[in-house]
């Protein structure tokens, strides 16, 4: 006991912190941690080599796959300049910019119907103990295989699919409506009901960290639900909601399934043409479309932070 | 031990005599019932040969008869296809196992894998489509196989033997293990009978406007689209087999201008979306493959394989001996005759419905309970029928001009 009174004493002689770990290093490695930078240095070098490992090697091999020189059955390492012309003179560059419209569509759309999800369990239920449980619910379709989730929506809009049998039998259509599937239709509803979380659990989370005092002072003042939500609920939970379109957006940007299962061939987005790419041996042309993507991806990171300051995050 | 060379072609000639005697023996005993006296187990004729050829030693190693390799196990990597699902009969014969890997219908991922990456070390044998044979030869990714000196090759029908893309610069690289001629699926109920349909036409009808589907790979569908043109004066195409880039442009041409015109459902792909398709009546005639109509009668349904005056598109699978099944040649091959042998023909035909490569198995059949042997001779005729006209193509998979097609097709299912 005397000697763990000793070590509390000495402590606290220190304002507190506890420096005995760094005392009973040998002497020579004691500048390694008394030195901050250094000292930090160290702390970060792990977590610096896994993110080179995993995230940076391979970032770096698609950008020098990019400038390969193609050959008959395969490439080799060089430079050139050949597979970005492959992707900008092409069709390939259309479906970019159709994946990039459809980006900023199920944003919107996840907004608006993810909002006031998010609004209703954040806000107006953050008390209730079903709340969570509830939110949940909208994890269990990450628990399935997405191809299979995204064939499922077959029997529901297919000719004889539940919609168009519900609207034959209530006489609201006397023919099947074929553009429920295999249709740009049916690739955005596809997309949404995969995407839509992706919105409403950074949004959800931003909203129930509002605090009470503060949405009790919009309407002591006289705040409509409106006025509130205008200018309360939607200032404080931009962070989240920004979450949530980037997620969303990313999400539309490596998209491959949807089109391909639910388009009928009537639209296409650039995750398919990066596939198609690669199943036609031809690499550095599908490391080029990669690197672009890429590439446009930190753009929109740089201009939020540009915007808003990437520290907003922390803020949810 | 390292093989001497005068050795082992002693050895492997002595081998292939006996395995030519052992597989008469055997083939005869089949037809005659006599399996059961022989000790063959319920094994066909080849296969009572292989356990005759292989000595499994204390370690469960299997000695192959050139004295130099000894393998337990042969990897196979080939598409669904040509797996019969179960390789239990080939090992119960040779004591080795196969272990079986699934490979796309891809035909650039498969060169790509065979010839630039590593599947020609990793595998013994590889199987996709032949036509890839000539390309995979020339890049060194497999060698011959000696097809010839294999006791159930001269059982193997001439249709399969002469196909023609498996024999490069005079030698065998491949057996075509399975093989179809495709064409078109329809509804009789909404088409029309088969006395009355009999051309692709079907497919761009407007009268089935929106009611059609191509495949989304080009495979076999640019080659029945190609005969379309072709055979009906409606487009130049100069080379049905190995297509140039005016011929793929004459082919794009026409199907972009039907897909805008609304004539497409879909472009399918997957076997369950294939049948799904016509079984929900979303579309009335499908460029697909034949066993989609099995599957569409056994569901009660009135469905046909179009019998098209333009010819079918011709394919056909088997396995390459690769670099590494080299190395272990005698068992690899041992395994290709098992492949034109009686169980392994008769459960192809049977679970898929495709000509396998001989008449072995509908001997099998007719010996065994658990096939049905008029079923697998009737298809065996009919499509031996489809390799023997002279209006059906064998498209190439890898042509010159592959990567243009590829591009281009992708920019219609775009």
């Amino acid at each position: 006991m005397a000697h763990d009174n000793s070590i509390s004493s000495d402590s606290s002689d220190r304002g507190g912190v506890d420096y005995s770990a760094q005392q009973r290093l040998p002497a020579v490695l004691r500048p390694l941690v008394d030195n901050d930078r250094l000292r930090f240095g160290l702390q970060v070098l792990p977590w610096l080599s896994i993110l080179g490992l995993l995230v940076f090697l391979p970032l770096a091999a698609i950008f020098v796959w990019s400038v390969a020189i193609p050959q008959p059955f395969g490439f080799k390492l060089g430079f050139t300049l050949e597979n970005y012309q492959a992707f900008f003179d092409s069709y390939r560059v259309d479906t970019f910019f159709t994946t990039i419209k459809e980006g900023v569509i199920q944003v919107l759309l996840a907004l608006v119907f993810g909002f006031p999800i998010a609004y209703y369990a954040g806000v107006l239920k953050r008390d209730s103990k079903y709340t969570f449980p509830l939110m949940l619910l909208f994890a269990i379709p990450f628990l399935t295989s997405y191809i299979l989730r995204t064939l499922s929506w077959i029997s529901f809009l297919g000719s004889d699919g539940v919609f168009n049998s519900v609207l034959l039998f209530t006489g609201i259509i006397d023919q099947p409506l074929g553009w429920l599937l295999y249709s740009t239709f049916a690739v955005r509803l596809g997309m949404l009901a995969s995407y839509l979380p992706f919105m409403i659990f950074p949004a959800w989370l931003a909203m129930s960290r509002i605090d009470d005092e503060i949405l009790h002072a919009s309407a002591d003042l006289g705040g409509s639900p409106l006025a509130t939500i205008r200018h309360v609920v939607i200032p404080l939970s931009i962070p989240g909601l920004l979450i949530g379109a980037v997620f969303v957006f990313v999400g539309v940007l490596g998209e491959s399934v949807v089109p391909v299962i639910l388009g009928g061939g009537n639209i296409s987005l650039i995750a398919t043409i990066i596939d198609n790419a690669v199943n036609s041996a031809r690499l550095p042309l599908a490391s080029a479309i990669s690197a672009v993507v890429l590439l446009f991806a930190v753009l929109l990171l740089l201009a939020w932070e540009y915007v808003y300051g990437l520290r907003t995050v922390g803020e949810i | 031990m390292a093989p001497n060379s005068d050795t082992e072609d002693h050895d492997d000639e002595s081998r292939r005599s006996f395995l030519k005697l052992a597989g008469g023996v055997a083939g005869a005993s089949t037809v005659g019932g006599l399996a059961g006296c022989l000790g063959g187990g319920g094994g066909d004729g080849d296969g009572n040969n292989q356990t005759d050829q292989t000595n499994t030693d204390s370690d469960g190693d299997t000695q192959t008869d050139d004295g130099g390799s000894s393998v337990s196990e042969l990897s196979y990597w080939a598409v669904g296809t040509t797996n019969p699902e179960d390789w239990s009969s080939f090992k119960d014969e040779s004591g080795i196992n196969v272990n079986y890997s699934a490979a796309a219908w891809s035909p650039g991922e498969t060169v790509t894998k065979l010839v630039q990456g590593t599947a020609s070390q990793d595998f013994d044998l590889a199987g996709n489509d032949t036509t890839l044979t000539s390309v995979l030869q020339e890049q060194g990714a497999i060698k011959p196989t000696n097809l010839q000196e294999l006791p159930n090759w001269e059982r193997v029908y001439d249709e399969v033997k002469n196909s023609g893309p498996t024999e490069v610069d005079g030698e065998q690289h491949s057996l075509s293990s399975v093989q179809n001629g495709d064409s078109v699926a329809y509804l009789t109920d909404e088409v029309g009978d088969p006395g009355s349909v009999n051309s692709y036409g079907i497919l761009f009808d407007e009268e089935f406007q929106g009611k059609t589907s191509m495949e989304a790979g080009w495979a076999t569908a640019f080659h029945k689209v190609a005969l379309y043109l072709k055979r009906n004066n409606m487009a130049e195409i100069e080379d049905l087999e190995n297509p140039s880039e005016s011929d793929v442009d004459a082919v794009i041409s026409f199907l972009l201008e039907q897909k805008n015109n609304g004539q497409f459902r879909t472009f399918w792909s997957g076997w369950q979306t294939a049948v799904n398709l016509l079984s929900k009546k979303e579309v009335v005639a499908m460029d697909t493959w034949e066993p989609v109509v099995f599957a569409l009668r056994d569901q009660g349904m009135n469905a046909e394989y179009l019998e098209p005056k333009e010819g079918y598109s011709l394919w056909a699978i088997g396995p390459w001996m690769t670099n590494k099944g080299a190395k272990n040649r005698d068992a690899a091959e041992d395994l290709v005759n098992w492949m034109m042998g009686g169980w392994y023909n008769a459960q192809i035909t049977t679970i898929r419905g495709y000509l396998s490569s001989s008449d072995l198995g509908i001997e099998y059949a007719e010996d065994s309970e658990d096939f049905d042997a008029e079923f697998i001779e009737q298809r065996h005729e009919e499509v031996r029928s489809r390799f023997s006209d002279d209006i059906s193509v064998f498209g190439e998979r890898y042509p010159d001009t592959f990567s243009y097609m590829n591009s281009q097709w992708n920019r219609l299912t775009s």
